[in-house]
């Protein structure tokens, strides 16, 4: 029965320090040792208590011991890999000691088991010596997340290293030596948060409390760690944080000064942007700044801007002028500024109290600009009225013509008052269509270069005189001034001048004409006269019947000479004296037509050919008997001077130059010596050859007759090859 | 009475030439007397003449306004050579104008011994018999 019993309840021998001496199969299956006996220490298969149970459950042989000597009931539970707890019952036997187990599960699980798995936070126990005994359920699935070897039987906290990096083996050695409770916040593995779609990794959080379990005697026999999530927590408490460091980072770094002031008016904050704008030396002992009693700030108002937005709690905008080279306390800027000041007030989120922050801007420069604009405005209407008293038109313009200003004298010259805005090629549309306005005007913007002209506007009988000048500003200057009166004059003036010229040119041509008209009597009529004297006495000293009447034939071919002479000269005379000869439209083809038939026997007999090229200038408006006669002569003459070398030709050609009408007569004859008779060609009665008929009065009227008209003739030549007459009538 | 061999009368007038040649011819001052209308021809003969004096005139009247050769472009020639000539010839221009401008550049011809008016006169015919 006993044998039957003692293999029922799970028994162990041991000898009285602690060593095994025998295991009933029961004890071995629960304890995972072998069964029988054991031998004494010293062997291969010695066990020892603390082997066996003592680490497990943490509480060793000589306790066990102890606790038997202090007549207190020395049992130990344990918590073994089948969730199965066991209480092990030390009981002396003679000079050994029984130790026998019972299965306490269902006990455990009545005393924790509800408490623990209906607690809200994760609930472990160890051993005093950080051996895990048992968790709650929330505490298996904080553990399952991060590190499931943590809820492994015989687990010893103390020899995790990681444990010891995140800080709770420390949380526990606190708590075994205080005999306190201690707690910590930890970041124990990582967990995905889904934020806006995104999922994201972040530490997991836990404050992590560990405190002591002691028996009466207040020795400590638990330790129990309790696990609260505090990740939401920590990260909201991070956003906080992050959020009131970015504001804080905003408020620094404003593009404005920022000056926070406590109810009490003290200043309490200052941005980098105020302490640059201040130079402020933050290593100096200032005594706190109030601005309600500090002098500097009572002489400019300051303190009453700052109750007035404490009073009524409104926000004040206000611009103050403010010389800081009254007060070196606390800024180095030494002089006169201007601050754009805007205040408003808060109330503290903290303390609930109302402060009043101020932002400050420095506005000394653009008060500066705004002067200089100022004067700058002044200047300009000072320069308008300078412009008004001149006595010239005066405008300034953007490069499109929109005006800006015209002087009073440019709105007399426009007929109008002129509103700035105004486009100067819409107002006065004749600048644009009907003067080179708005060609010069673009030439001076495209060059940048002042572009000076004068131009006459038909509608207003008016000459004006224009200065464009593209300015360095981008805008356009324009001065006008009426130079009408001027310009009559000068105009009157070239009237005058041109025909002074003209009479003086009449004069000289009448004075060169008396000169050669002296010059061809002396000559041409003094020889014959000569002649007749000589003759005459010639014919008194004579006695001889026959010589008187030699003379006397002589004389008579004299007389005949002189009268053709005579004859000659009086065509010459009229042909200059009838400047009026009437003139009317002459076909050139239709005269050489005329000429050609009254010459039709020379040209017959010499076979000269005669072509002509009227197509340019078909017509003339000149006296007819003059271009008869023009023609007459050209002709007879290349017929007289042809070479009998090879077939003469002549060719007429006409064509308009110059608001002439010109007139070539070319021949292929024997030519003329330019250099020795160039001077006798067109002269009275000057012939440089030998020919008999040759009287040298052809081109001499010819020539009077193009002159009388207006006109003019000369001759190209080369001997042996022909001569070429260039003839200008001067078209009426 | 000093008597010219030779006087060349060079001068286009046909009439003038009659007049010169009687008038010489009957004031007896020179032998023979030559006319000429184109100065050209006179400076021929001087140059095929140049060496034989007996060939050469005495005496020549030249008169300005000419044809073809005029009296200066005869003087401008004659210039260029006369030196050559085998005779010295005496020269001088006879002519219908009295401008003073012609009289001022005939002066400026060295070897013109003379400017005489037209018309052809006993008086210059006796000036020329004492050049």
């Amino acid at each position: 029965m006993g044998n039957a019993l003692a293999n029922v309840i799970p028994a162990l021998l041991l000898d009285l320090h602690g060593n095994l001496l025998y295991a009933n199969q029961p004890a071995s299956a629960w304890l995972q040792i072998p069964e029988g006996e054991f031998h004494p220490p010293g062997n291969t298969n010695c066990l020892h208590f603390n082997e066996v149970i003592g680490r497990s459950s943490g509480l060793y042989w000589p306790m066990l011991c102890h606790l038997l000597k202090m007549g207190r009931p020395a049992c130990v539970e344990k918590y073994d890999h089948h969730h199965r707890w066991t209480q092990w019952q030390l009981t002396p036997a003679a000079d050994q000691f029984l130790l026998y187990g019972t299965d306490i599960t269902g006990r455990k699980t009545v005393e924790t088991g509800s408490v623990l798995h209906a607690f809200p936070l994760g609930l472990q126990h160890f051993s005093p010596e950080g051996i895990h005994r048992n968790a709650n359920e929330l505490q298996y699935d904080i553990w399952e997340a991060i590190d499931p070897g943590l809820t492994i039987p015989g687990y010893n906290l103390f020899e995790e290293p990681a444990f010891q990096e995140t800080g709770l083996s420390d949380l526990f050695t606190t708590t075994l030596h205080t005999g306190e409770p201690a707690s910590r916040e930890v970041a124990l593995g990582y967990r995905e948060h889904a934020v806006n779609h995104v999922t994201r990794i972040l530490p997991a959080y836990y404050e992590v409390t560990v405190f002591p379990v002691k028996d009466h005697i207040g020795t400590i026999t638990e330790l129990v760690m309790m696990m609260c999530d505090i990740t939401e927590k920590q990260l909201s408490r991070m956003q906080l944080k992050k959020s009131a460091r970015l504001l804080d980072l905003v408020i620094e770094n404003l593009p404005i000064g920022y000056i926070q002031f406590d109810h009490f008016g003290f200043i309490r904050r200052i941005n980098q942007t105020q302490r640059a704008f201040f130079q402020y030396d933050s290593n100096r002992e200032d005594t706190p700044f109030n601005v309600v009693n500090d002098p500097f700030a009572r002489l400019y108002g300051l303190d009453e801007l700052f109750l007035h937005v404490m009073v009524h709690n409104k926000m004040l905008r206000v611009e103050k002028q403010l010389d800081f080279s009254k007060d070196s306390r606390w800024t180095a800027q030494n002089r006169e500024v201007w601050l754009d000041l805007t205040l408003f007030p808060l109330r503290d989120p903290v303390d609930q109290e109302q402060i009043v922050v101020v932002l400050v801007n420095d506005i000394t420069d653009k008060k500066l600009e705004r002067q200089i604009r100022h004067l700058l405005q002044r200047n300009t209407e000072q320069l308008h009225l300078f412009f008004d008293a001149v006595d010239m038109g005066y405008a300034t313009m953007e490069r499109d013509g929109t005006l800006s200003f015209v002087n009073t004298k440019g709105e007399e010259m426009a007929g109008r008052r002129v509103l700035p805005g105004e486009n100067i090629f819409s107002m006065l549309p004749e600048l644009e269509n009907a003067s080179p306005f708005k060609t010069r005007f673009s030439a001076a913007l495209a060059d940048d270069i002042s572009q000076s002209f004068s131009s006459y506007f038909p509608r207003r009988y008016k000459w004006y005189e224009f200065l464009i000048t593209p300015m360095s500003d981008g805008t356009v200057s324009v001065f006008i001034r009426d130079i009408t009166d001027s310009r009559n004059m000068q105009k009157d003036l070239f009237r005058a001048n041109k025909q002074l010229n003209r009479l003086n040119r009449s004069l000289v041509n009448q004075n060169q004409q008396l000169e050669d008209f002296a010059h061809i009597t002396s000559h041409n009529l003094r020889a014959p006269i000569a002649n007749l004297k000589a003759l005459m006495q010639m014919h008194s000293d004579s006695a001889l019947l026959h010589e008187r009447e030699q003379y006397l034939s002589l004389v008579r071919e004299v007389i005949f000479k002189i009268d053709e002479t005579l004859n000659d000269l009086v065509d010459v005379v009229q042909i200059r004296k009838d400047v009026d000869v009437e003139r009317e439209e002459l076909i050139f083809a239709e005269r050489l037509q005329y000429v050609k038939d009254v010459l039709y026997v020379d040209i017959e007999n010499s076979g000269i050919l005669l072509t002509t090229n009227f197509e340019h200038a078909p017509s003339l408006e000149f006296p007819r008997p003059y271009l008869d006669s023009i023609l007459q002569n050209l002709i007879t003459n290349a017929i007289r001077y042809r070479t009998l070398e090879h077939k003469p030709r002549l060719h007429l050609k006409s064509w308009r130059e110059n608001g002439y009408t010109m007139l070539t007569v070319e021949d292929n004859g024997l030519g003329i010596d330019m250099e020795r008779f160039g001077h006798k060609l067109f002269g009275f009665r000057k012939t440089f050859h030998k020919n008999k008929d040759a009287k040298g009065i052809g081109l001499f009227i010819t020539k009077t007759q193009i002159e009388a008209m207006g006109g003019s003739i000369r001759a190209e030549s080369t001997p042996g090859q022909g001569t070429k007459f260039i003839i200008t009538f001067k078209t009426e | 009475m000093q008597l010219h061999n030779m006087i060349f009368i060079v001068d286009d007038d046909p009439i003038h030439q009659q007049i010169a040649n009687i008038m010489i011819k009957r004031q007896g001052i020179g032998e023979n007397v030559r006319a000429f209308s184109d100065a050209q021809d006179v400076l021929d003969y001087l140059r095929q003449y140049s060496f034989e004096a007996e060939q050469l005139p005495d005496l020549i009247l030249l008169d300005l306004n000419m044809p073809v050769m005029d009296g200066w472009d005869f003087l401008n020639d004659y210039a260029g050579f006369y030196k050559d000539l085998a005779k010295q010839i005496g020269i001088f221009v006879l002519t219908s104008s009295i401008d003073d401008k012609d009289r001022r550049k005939v002066d400026t011809y060295s070897f013109v011994k003379g400017y005489l008016t037209k018309p052809l006169s006993s008086e210059i015919i006796t000036k020329l018999q004492t050049s």
